[in-house]
């Protein structure tokens, strides 16, 4: 039994955190989906759904299938095995993560498409359809998988694999130890890129391939049809339910990923030399087609006009830039006290967005949010935030979780006992032990909201444009020069704050080891 | 088994420097030693769980380590059975799987491998709990499942380290009766690693002292008692 | 301790940064404009408007991906609290949606007037200016000009099949352009049309602009779409000649910019003179001698050679209402034998 002492501020703060919550995430959406039960909501389900219907869970199954092939031995190269540059790929295989995939599927139009100037394939392959979708997202995707994964393979007692030791050899040992032991992981990895894969927009609607997402934006675009929209989302949020709900059930409530500071090192295998490069060239492989190429057809493409994309564009990189950094500091404070004071049982409350696609989130933000109480906001950047937080705020709660669970409450409640207040106990406890957490809250919220579309496009003020939105509309135009320099400024945006706030943490961290 | 100069380094640290021994057939020879004395690092060599600098090892009639002719078998063709300090139970796993696991890799299938099976839960006393999993399990009990993990392979030599430093007093006599019947009766030599005297009395005819990857004195324990080579065996006697 | 000075750093960085993009209020003349139009070309208009009138100019533009849909749906969800002026269409079809979900507000401009009948709202709702049209292109290095095609129903012919692309007729003036011919065929016959083509494997790929670089590429011979699009390429002397199809025969589709009046709108008396403004013959000229080479709707505007005089231009005898109406139906059937 746990003793609570309830000061009155906890209690406040608790009550306000939830409101704050629930009024930028989850009211807007309610506020649409009621306000547009008319006839047209049910007109959207024709004959067209159940092909519709097959179509996204056979994205949703491939992309699966794809990046745990990818993604599950990239994990075991890096953990097991003396993989030459194992520290430097150990880095690198998150690089994936940062690159918006829709950009990437620019990279790709420009180079197998044929919508290139400079590097243009002229290949006879078509890569507008569904398998040229699963392949972008699986490449973009399968960090989270490998990610998992070798969190999982370095929680592993040891011990369990050296007493299998004794009677296999080390490939039998992870097939029959390693694997059975991390297979809820590999579940919750797969039930990421399940969700990732289906919630995707613009990859399907740049190649032109009919999945839930890019219904939902025909039925906007071309019917007007807000009604039908909404109800298209429908069967998005039940499938991602029940993926959650068997998510939850399977797993029992096990806390899935234990971030420890296990120090028990293991003994890599040493590969043969034949081994080693063939590992090396399969890394390679992958980083080839997952970064390297897209970020090269980009580097030709743009044919190095940075400076004057740069300058032509400084206002929407301005726009983006601040707008991603002020959303990523508010997301990490409000989440924090969210998912401090509401743990994984209120999953279907926190998750309740996280299904529904940009376009409905932008539309019930411009409902919700354009009265004369809140014109300050709507008419500046702030609404771009607000935008950001009501989709991502969920994400951003899901990241905190994890690492709540590792303090355990004996912490905080011999705290309390001694009379420490609530914010007392924030500061000097929970905070402290939190970092690498908000660390990883931060950068997921900044990574999220700089590169979003659907959202932003909807709810941006006249005279206010960011750099996704503007080169969207560059795509149009058939510009790859302008499209792949502010491409490739978009991910340096992404990427350079992280560099900087890890290597300012690696600082922090050596400075107080010194002292 | 016999185990001759044998070193080993992780990096720096000189974990094992210049260590033999020998243990006879069916014999059991207890280590003595503090934490970090190098004591865990033995016996995984001697399971080939580490491969050593320099030396041999040898298992039976055979060697299965040699730095001289540049041998290494590797552990799972060694027949060594080995209790861990935590026991490394296998968490996904009931009692019987445990010992079905086992007995699979040494390709014993069909009905001799339910034969074995039973066999061997038996010898432990653990026909009752045949379908738990560990986290059911009490410590005592966990502990008769290592043994028989470890067991249930015929090894020719079993590994101990540390069986009884997360039992209690009763169940520390209860295993050493039981562990001296299973003596008996099996066909093993025995390694037993523990830093903690009162554990070899009674279950080890000879015993070895070490500190800092050397054996500082072995022999009978009634030799060593009289005959302490210094202050610090003298020390780890009491 | 650290962390949350972090925090709060990085929060104060971001709100000072912010401040500048806040909403300062009405203390400056202002007109807010939404603008389906390409950037390029409206941008430069809408400054010379500032320049003249000294009224300053906020506009939002939509991307080619939402295809004006963006701007649509935002001013439909700000009804109840609008906070543009003025919207700029680059057709019609929407506009018509806008009125019907009672967005905008009738507004007789004066340089209304001259606007022929065909292209302005009776109730003066909208009115069109710098029109498009629906055009055939073909690669003038693989098709010869007596073996160019005339007409859209060429397109199913044997020799063009699988040669020929259009945009997706889901969105866009290509939407319209279909919805026309169901107005003025009839659906039995429209849809006859479009099966008779898709068995004729035309190339749905996803933009206007995209057909003309397929043309001119030579990945495909002919296609269909707009005059703006393809002038793009023409005064590049690139490898492709414009044809206005069906002159004898049921016309094409020509489709103007429409603006009008958002209804309770924050600036109502600026937007009245901004509407004006876009409505003059300068602008008209302007647009004509662009690379859009949209051609004007008032008698006596200066155009280059290149732009046909609307009155010699065959268009196909069906209202904008007509088109709007049908417009549900032909997407519909659209998606439903192009789109799978």
């Amino acid at each position: 039994m746990h003793i609570r002492i309830h000061s009155g501020l906890r209690l406040l703060f608790k009550i306000v955190i939830f409101l704050l919550f629930f009024v930028v995430a989850i009211f807007p959406v309610l506020y649409i989906f009621s306000s547009n039960l008319s006839f047209d909501f049910f007109s959207v389900f024709d004959k067209r759904v159940s092909s519709i219907l097959l179509r996204t869970i056979l994205l949703g199954f491939g992309t699966v299938a794809l990046s745990l092939i990818i993604g599950i031995p990239f994990a075991f190269l890096l953990e097991y095995t003396n993989l030459p540059f194992r520290s430097f790929f150990g880095v690198a295989y998150l690089l994936p993560l940062l690159m918006p995939p829709y950009i990437n599927t620019v990279a790709w139009l420009e180079f197998l498409g044929k919508r290139g100037d400079v590097i243009s394939l002229n290949l006879p392959i078509d890569i507008y359809n569904l398998y040229s979708v699963i392949i972008i997202l699986a490449l973009s995707f399968f960090p989270v998988v490998t990610l998992i994964t070798s969190l999982a393979i370095r929680n592993i007692d040891l011990g369990l694999e050296d007493a299998a030791r004794l009677l296999y050899p080390q490939v039998g040992v992870m097939r029959r130890v390693t694997i059975p032991l991390i297979m809820p992981h590999i579940l919750v990895s797969s039930i990421f890129v399940f969700v990732f894969s289906i919630s995707e927009m613009g990859v399907p609607v740049l190649l032109m391939v009919n999945v839930f997402t890019s219904e939902v934006f025909v039925q906007f675009s071309a019917f007007f049809n807000t009604a039908g929209a909404v109800a298209l989302s429908i069967p998005l949020i039940v499938l991602i339910f029940i993926i959650i709900l068997l998510n939850h059930l399977y797993l029992g409530g096990k806390s899935y990923i234990t971030i420890s500071s296990f120090s028990g090192k293991r003994r890599l295998i040493k590969l043969s030399n034949l081994h080693r490069s063939a590992a090396l060239i399969y890394v390679l492989i992958i980083m080839t087609f997952s970064v390297l190429i897209p970020v090269s057809v980009l580097l030709l493409e743009s044919r190095f006009q940075f400076l004057n994309a740069f300058s032509e564009t400084l206002k929407p990189i301005m726009y983006t830039f601040q707008s991603a950094v002020l959303s990523a500091t508010l997301m990490t404070v409000l989440c924090f006290f969210m998912a401090y004071f509401y743990r994984k049982k209120f999953d279907p409350i926190i998750l309740f967005p996280i299904a529904v696609p940009g376009i409905i989130i932008g539309i019930g933000i411009i409902n919700f949010f354009n009265v004369d109480a809140t014109s300050l906001i709507y008419n500046s950047t702030l609404i771009i935030t607000i935008g950001h937080m009501a989709r991502f705020l969920p994400f951003v709660t899901k990241t905190f979780h994890p690492f709540f669970e590792q303090i355990h409450p004996s912490l905080e409640e011999s705290a309390r006992l001694t009379g420490s207040s609530f914010p007392e106990i924030i500061q000097k406890i929970i905070l402290p032990l939190m970092k690498p957490g908000i660390v990883s809250a931060w950068i997921i919220g900044f990574v999220l909201s700089i590169r979003e579309l659907p959202v932003t496009l909807l709810v941006s003020p006249p005279g206010i444009q960011t750099l996704p939105v503007r080169i969207y509309t560059l795509i149009h135009y058939n510009a790859p020069e302008m499209v792949s320099s502010l491409s490739l400024i978009l991910i340096f945006l992404t990427i350079a704050p992280i560099v900087l706030l890890l290597a300012f943490n690696r600082l922090m961290q050596a400075t107080t080891a010194k002292k | 088994m016999r185990v001759h100069r044998i070193y080993k380094s992780f990096g720096k640290k000189n974990a094992v420097t210049d260590l033999s021994l020998t243990v006879g057939k069916n014999q059991s020879l207890g280590i003595l030693g503090p934490s970090g004395c190098g004591k865990t690092t033995l016996l995984r060599l001697i399971a080939g769980l580490e491969i050593p600098d320099k030396g041999e090892i040898r298992i039976g009639n055979k060697v299965v380590y040699s730095s001289k002719n540049g041998k290494f078998i590797p552990p799972e063709k060694r027949n060594v059975g080995m209790v861990f300090q935590d026991l490394a139970l296998w968490p996904h796993m009931t009692v019987r799987e445990h010992i079905g696991f086992v007995l699979k890799s040494k390709k014993i299938k069909g009905m001799d491998n339910k034969k074995k099976i039973e066999e061997t839960l038996k010898l432990l006393n653990l026909s009752s709990l045949s379908e738990s999993y560990p986290k059911d399990l009490s410590g005592g009990e966990k502990q008769r499942v290592a043994i028989a993990r470890a067991l249930a392979q015929k090894p020719q030599v079993l590994l101990l380290d540390e069986p009884l430093s997360n039992l209690d007093q009763i169940l520390k006599r209860k295993f050493k009766e039981e562990f001296n019947k299973l003596r008996k009766d099996l066909d093993v030599s025995t390694v037993y690693v523990t830093h903690n005297f009162a554990e070899l009395e009674g279950v080890s005819e000879n015993i070895a002292i070490m500190q800092e990857g050397r054996i500082i004195q072995s022999g009978k324990i009634s030799e060593i008692y009289d005959n302490p080579k210094n202050e610090f065996v003298e020390k780890i006697l009491d | 301790m650290r962390v949350t000075r972090l925090l709060s750093l990085l929060l104060a960085v971001g709100v000072v940064l912010m401040g500048g993009c806040i909403d300062s209020g009405e203390d400056v003349s202002s007109v807010i404009i939404y603008v389906a139009h390409d950037q390029d070309y409206s941008e430069s208009i809408l400054k010379e408007f500032e320049e003249e009138t000294g009224i300053q100019i906020k506009a939002l533009y939509d991307t080619e991906i939402t295809k004006t849909a963006g701007l649509v749906n935002k001013l439909i969800a700000e009804k109840n609290r609008p906070r543009a002026d003025v919207f700029w269409n680059n057709e019609v079809s929407r506009t018509i949606v806008l009125k019907n979900k009672g967005i905008i507000e009738p507004y007789c401009s004066p340089n209304a007037v001259e606007v022929l009948d065909a292209y302005k709202d009776p109730e003066c709702y909208w009115t069109g200016f710098g029109a498009r049209a629906r055009v055939l292109i073909y690669n003038t290095d693989l098709v010869a000009e007596e073996d160019a095609p005339e007409s859209i129903l060429d397109l199913r012919n044997p020799e063009w099949k699988g040669k020929a692309c259009i945009a997706n007729p889901l969105f866009g003036s290509t939407a319209s352009h279909v919805a026309s011919l169901f107005a003025y065929w009839g659906d039995e016959k429209a849809m006859e049309y479009l099966n008779q083509i898709k068995d004729n494997d035309v190339r749905i790929v996803e933009s206007n602009g995209r057909v003309r670089d397929l043309v001119v590429s030579g990945e495909f011979y002919i296609g269909l779409t707009d005059t703006d699009d393809a002038n793009d390429a023409l005064i590049e002397n690139k490898p492709i000649a414009m044809v206005f199809p069906d002159q004898e025969g049921l016309g094409t589709l020509v489709f103007p910019n429409s603006v009008m009046l958002i209804k309770d709108g924050p600036n109502p008396e600026n937007a009245k003179t901004l509407i004006d403004f876009l409505l003059s013959k300068k602008v008209e000229e302007t647009l004509a001698y662009s690379k859009a080479m949209q051609i004007p709707l008032k008698p006596g505007v200066e155009h280059p050679g290149n732009v046909p005089d609307v009155d010699e231009l065959k268009c196909i005898p069906v209202t904008q209402e007509e088109i709007y109406n049908k417009l549900e139906v032909s997407q519909r059937f659209v998606q439903d034998i192009f789109i799978r």
